[in-house]
């Protein structure tokens, strides 16, 4: 437990120190890389046109940030799914490329990706991707630095221009 | 009583949830007090700023009364107190009845927190609890907790986007004065600076400009100069000839 303090505190100092500059994924990626190997981090908000709109991305293969720039909160992708259910979703490149045929497009996918949705005031605003390229047997990474991810995602994504929340 | 995992989870998860609902300082400090600090019989908070000029503001607070409140208003880094050693050493805890301070009671502790950003102190928290907070045992976890309040607050007090103030209902009326207070705000000046420009008394300046903010719906100078140059009351305003605070 005191460890996950004190990284959710070196996650939560991360994006302190980088809000309001286009590079907190990338600072936040390097604080869970040192602790769980290579790490990328993407952030897309919710338009009010239903479509996910990519925001701020670190670690990740160009493909990723190309495929997903105009994905639907109503396609069949873990992330949408995770924003659409309101919860964290874990996926592995084996579980992943079972239930989201589409994945198989992607060249390099992690190993293990965590969706996770960010909320405000109980409205969905858009979604994290946290993946590990690593390795598959990464364990699970607390929920508590997850939960500092969200809320540091929450901050970056309240400050873009246009991503409103979705009633 | 020592902190258990299952309170210290609980104080996470609150702040969590508390960082996450983009409340105003006043709703911040009450959701501090009720969800996350509730479990260390949180009785009040207080929020200071700390401006240019070294005067401490106090910003917002919750659980104390008009006339509670009175005391903890014009304090100065240059006058010692608890809030100014907390600024200048960090955290630290006081039994109520050493903190000086009236409307607390007496067998409370009244818990001081430095928030820093970017390596500056910016705000001082001060925390009302009836539960010791263990600070030199869980210190990575008030740590933390400062860091989620800094990024609270930096976020409540510089947003990106001019767009995301609301427009309160209907446009509040100023004073010209108010307007140029108004103005100077927005040029950055501390109270301080704006008394001199304006030759008004430091006191004065500060009346009006909570006037400013209960006419804007806003707590910070930030947020009123977000709101205000919404309603377009920053633009260079002609003082009226009948109006003797122009001069």
């Amino acid at each position: 437990m005191e460890d996950t303090v004190e990284l959710v505190g070196e996650i939560l100092e991360a994006a302190l120190d980088h809000i309001g500059t286009p590079n907190t994924m990338r600072a936040l990626s390097r604080v869970l890389s040192e602790h769980y190997g290579s790490c990328g981090a993407m952030l897309f908000g919710l338009k009010t046109d239903g479509n996910l709109e990519f925001v701020e991305g670190f670690g990740f293969p160009p493909i990723f940030e190309n495929e997903l720039r105009s994905v639907s909160l109503f396609d069949s992708w873990p992330l949408t799914e995770s924003i659409r259910e309101g919860k964290i979703i874990r996926t592995s490149v084996t579980e992943a490329l079972e239930k989201y045929p589409r994945f198989s497009e992607l060249n390099s996918p992690p190993a293990v990706g965590y969706m996770v949705p960010c909320y405000s005031s109980g409205s969905p605003m858009g979604g994290l991707i946290v993946a590990f390229f690593a390795a598959e047997d990464l364990g699970q990474v607390p929920s508590a630095v997850l939960q500092a991810m969200q809320v540091a995602s929450y901050h970056v994504l309240s400050r873009q221009l246009g991503l409103v929340e979705v009633p | 009583m020592p902190l258990t995992l299952v309170e210290r989870e609980h104080l996470l998860t609150g702040l969590f949830h508390l960082c996450t609902t983009g409340a105003s300082l006043e709703r911040m400090l009450a959701d501090l007090c009720v969800d996350v600090l509730g479990i260390f019989e949180a009785r009040a908070a207080l929020i200071f700023g700390l401006e240019r000029d070294s005067s401490i503001p106090l910003l917002a607070q919750f659980g104390l009364n008009a006339s509670e409140e009175a005391p903890y208003q014009g304090q100065h880094l240059a006058q010692p107190s608890p809030l100014t050693r907390c600024i200048n050493d960090g955290i630290f805890s006081l039994a109520a009845e050493y903190s000086g301070w009236p409307g607390i009671e007496k067998d409370h502790n009244v818990v001081f927190f430095p928030i820093h950003w970017r390596k500056t102190v910016i705000a001082s928290l001060v925390v009302v609890v009836g539960r010791d907070l263990e600070i030199s045992a869980q210190a990575s976890l008030w740590a933390t907790f400062e860091t989620a309040v800094a990024l609270l607050l930096v976020s409540s007090w510089q947003p990106a986007e001019k767009d995301s103030y609301a427009i309160p209902a209907g446009h509040p009326k100023f004073s010209h004065r108010q307007l140029h207070i108004l103005q100077l705000v927005g040029m950055g000046m501390s109270n301080r600076q704006i008394s001199k420009q304006l030759h008004l008394g430091l006191s004065t300046v500060g009346h009006e400009l909570m006037a400013i903010f209960r006419g804007l719906e806003v707590s910070t100078r930030s947020d009123a100069v977000g709101r205000a140059s919404l309603l377009g009351l920053l633009t260079p305003i002609e003082a009226p000839p009948s109006d003797p605070s122009a001069s």
